[in-house]
């Protein structure tokens, strides 16, 4: 079941009224309906990888009262082991097993041996790679004695597969998420009518925004041997704002509806493309991600406390690690050791933390400085998405290669205005409300209802007329 | 709760009332069309004897009024450049469905190699679709093909639409694009898209690269034909090489004896010019007349066309 379908569009008011209206005397009866809920909601992905959520979710509880209650380290830290080796094992096995396969293959071939091995034709799993997360979090957070764990079983179950987040995030910590499933929730108006605008802009972005420019980015990304260097900067710049616009819309969906229920998810992004530098970036992209790596991965591995060689390991080891999280290709990697290059200069001068707060905070309009180092760090994230996009390293190489030859200079194939003028008319709306959760969250407030609704007469009107057939969320095939 | 409630009521009665103010960009959207095949289809005021079916190949490389005129009969083509079997067979069923007088004969002309093989050179041309989607069966089709979700289709015009339908401006004949009044498309542009000399190739064809739907499309088609007693010829138009043997018997397998076959000669010294052909797969105008002369020749000795 997509966010942007018209079965979410029943399944969404149905649960809410049963939430709100049916069970809304008893917090137990509220979050088994939420449970029901999101168990059939994944369901209607592949019913048999219910049973492997389900074993997931067993382990991992069990795991983390298991670690809480041993006193001995060594019996504390097998359990962690068991925890981990198994969830990353079911990752390694469906997400993985192919590429390491095929890559075993390839470089043996590039020695004369030839194997003989079979590529499984395996399904993944929508969304293992963000559950994974949550569990592995949870157990991580209690061998480190952050926190107690539940022994509630429906509480750490919602936890973990809470619909709106069950499929692609945000990566939620049982430390921000678990004690808001366990608290009584009454209905806020005001909550509720902020969810209700981050799922329109949500909405907004992901059909009308990205699905527009993946029809321009797929033609020219799939025909790329067609087209000069300026159709394929055309082609890259579309791709950057679809694949912005498809996951921060799904975020936005996501968070809107979790408010509708009353709680409160991590924010995973915030204007990136305003920022001034790709540290910046990196704090505003894929946020939930980006700190998971973080605290359990950089943290551990000693972080940017060490000489400058254990920083730049670390900083490859965050990056790398992301790029492969996102899917078994090279791709992936080098993208990821793109971005570890593009950061390395900021963290080995200091300079990585310079721009904590959004660009021209309580200005209109950003200083020439602002502008020209917004440009730059877009200009670089825009190169980079083009490793993440193509299908091998061979094809993005020979689109870097004629991208940046004499073609980029002539008249482009054909210009999408269409897309275009909206990726404007986003970025403006953008623009305006940067200061703010997302984009919407204040915009009109001022002006009165009249002109306020017809703006979001105007959103909605743009979703319509640009659904075509449902398209998947690109987020959901990592 | 109330007050939330009673916000999103409002807010969805308001809109459902103005959504029905696009009304009138669905009902204009027909008009603003140059190509009007369809929607005479659709109204069921298509009367012709022999239709033609395919894709730029049929549409540019058979004059319909050339048929016409040689048989006496009247002959329309319904050739889409760009389509596939998959909208061939959509726009026959429309044919059949809507009151139109049943054709005695189709021509189906074949896209060698890719006529069963998915690919991007052809496909189901929905951008024709959507300036008709006033026509219910037009809708239909789109929820059928999970272009649309059928109760919200129902519910709102605006759903119905694509940004296409904003498109107000009256289209145009282009000079690769203009119709003839028997709905033929020749080609009056010239270019260099030609290997350098008249190709001699091995026949061959690879069956296991056929896509299932589209053959499933295709035995529709013929299944189409056959049960409405409507006389079918699978033509294989010239294209500046040799003929593929192979190729062709696999159409041939999969009709049994349900169609009839008209291939090109390649032994023809006008094929194998250039000057009969716009690129190495399409005809040009005086390569088109030739060769519509040859279909017309054909189907007299066949027999099949009833004389008028």
């Amino acid at each position: 079941m997509l966010f942007n379908s018209a079965s979410f569009a029943l399944f969404l008011p149905i649960v809410f009224l049963c939430y709100w209206f049916v069970v809304n005397k008893s917090l137990k009866a509220q979050n088994i309906l939420l449970l029901v809920a999101s168990y059939f909601f994944y369901a209607c992905w592949d019913w048999r990888f219910v049973f492997l959520l389900a074993f997931s979710t067993v382990l991992d509880f069990y795991s983390g009262i298991k670690i809480f209650e041993l006193k001995k380290q060594s019996q504390r830290k097998l359990w962690l082991i068991i925890s981990v080796g198994i969830n990353l094992g079911f990752l390694g096995v469906f997400k993985y097993y192919n590429f390491f396969a095929d890559s075993f293959a390839e470089l043996l071939s590039n020695f004369g041996l030839k194997v003989h091995y079979s590529t499984l034709n395996i399904i993944l799993p929508v969304g293992i790679s963000f559950y994974t997360f949550h569990g592995l979090s949870y157990v991580f957070d209690i061998y480190y004695q952050r926190i107690k764990p539940t022994y509630n079983f429906v509480d750490y179950t919602l936890f973990v597969c809470f619909f709106p987040l069950l499929v692609a995030g945000p990566i939620e910590r049982a430390t921000h998420l678990l004690p808001q499933v366990e608290k009584p929730r009454n209905f806020d108006y005001n909550k509720a009518v902020d969810g209700m605008r981050q799922i329109l802009w949500g909405l907004f972005k992901k059909i009308v925004i990205a699905d527009t420019c993946a029809e321009h980015a797929n033609l020219i990304f799939d025909h790329a041997d067609m087209y000069g260097g300026s159709t394929l900067f055309i082609g890259a710049l579309m791709f950057t704002f679809q694949i912005y616009g498809d996951f921060s819309g799904y975020s936005d969906i996501a968070l809107g509806t979790a408010r509708l229920f009353g709680f409160e998810l991590l924010r995973n992004f915030a204007f990136p493309y305003f920022s001034r530098d790709i540290a910046e970036f990196w704090r505003r992209w894929h946020i939930s991600l980006s700190s998971w790596f973080r605290d359990y991965l950089y943290f551990p591995l000693g972080g940017s406390k060490g000489g400058t060689w254990m920083k730049v390991r670390n900083t490859f080891a965050i990056f790398l690690v992301s790029g492969f999280w996102h899917g078994a290709n090279w791709t992936f990697i080098f993208w990821g050791a793109l971005n570890a290059v593009y950061f390395l200069p900021l963290l080995l001068s200091n300079s990585n933390r310079n721009n904590l707060e959004i660009v021209a905070k309580g200005h209109l309009f950003p200083n020439f400085k602002e502008v020209i180092f917004m440009l730059i760090t877009f200009l670089m994230t825009v190169f980079a998405w083009i490793f993440f996009r193509a299908a091998s390293l061979t094809d993005a190489f020979h689109f870097v290669g004629t991208l940046f030859s004499s073609s980029l200079f002539e008249n482009p194939d054909f210009i999408p205005r269409v897309a275009l003028l909206l990726i404007v008319f986003f970025m403006i709306i953008e623009w305006l409300g940067r200061e703010n959760q997302f984009a919407l969250a204040r915009f009109g407030f001022a002006w009165p209802r009249a002109l306020r609704w017809s703006f979001y007469f105007l959103l909605v009107t743009c979703i319509f007329v640009f659904n075509g057939k449902e398209q998947q969320f690109i987020y959901f095939q990592f | 709760m109330k007050k939330f409630l009673s916000n999103i009521l409002i807010f969805s009665l308001l809109f459902f009332a103005f959504d029905k103010l696009f009304i009138v960009v669905r009902n204009y959207a027909p008009q603003l069309e140059v190509d009007q095949r369809l929607e005479v289809l659709l109204k069921g005021k298509m009367d012709a004897d022999l239709l033609i079916f395919g894709s730029s190949v049929g549409a540019r490389g058979i004059i319909a009024s050339t048929i016409s005129k040689e048989l006496n009969i009247k002959a329309y083509n319904l050739s889409y450049p760009g389509s596939n079997i998959d909208f061939h067979e959509y726009v026959l069923r429309q044919v059949i469905a809507h009151g139109n007088k049943k054709p005695n004969t189709v021509l189906l002309t074949i896209d060698e190699p890719s006529e069963l093989v998915q690919n991007n050179s052809i496909n189901f041309r929905l951008e024709r679709l959507y300036p008709l989607i006033k026509y219910p069966e037009v809708r239909n089709e789109l929820v059928e093909r999970e272009e649309k979700n059928k109760i919200l289709a129902q519910l709102f015009v605006l759903y119905q639409l694509s940004k296409s339908n904003f498109d107000l401006r009256q289209k145009h004949f282009t000079v690769n694009d203009s119709i003839l009044p028997c709905g033929s498309m020749p080609s009056y542009i010239t270019t260099n898209k030609f290997p350098a000399q008249y190709e001699q190739l091995a026949s061959y064809y690879n069956k296991e690269n056929e896509s299932e739907y589209l053959l499933n499309k295709f035995n529709s088609f013929v299944d189409l034909c056959y049960k409405n007693q409507i006389n079918l010829v699978l033509v294989f138009p010239p294209k500046f090489k040799n003929r593929n043997q192979a190729f062709e018997e696999r159409f041939k397998e999969l009709t049994e004896n349900k169609a009839l076959y008209f291939s090109y000669d390649d032994q023809n010294p006008a094929y194998r010019n250039k000057l009969f052909y716009v690129d190495a797969s399409h005809l040009s105008t005086n390569g088109a007349l030739l060769f519509s002369q040859e279909v017309a020749n054909f189907l007299r000795a066949q027999n099949k066309i009833n004389q008028q």
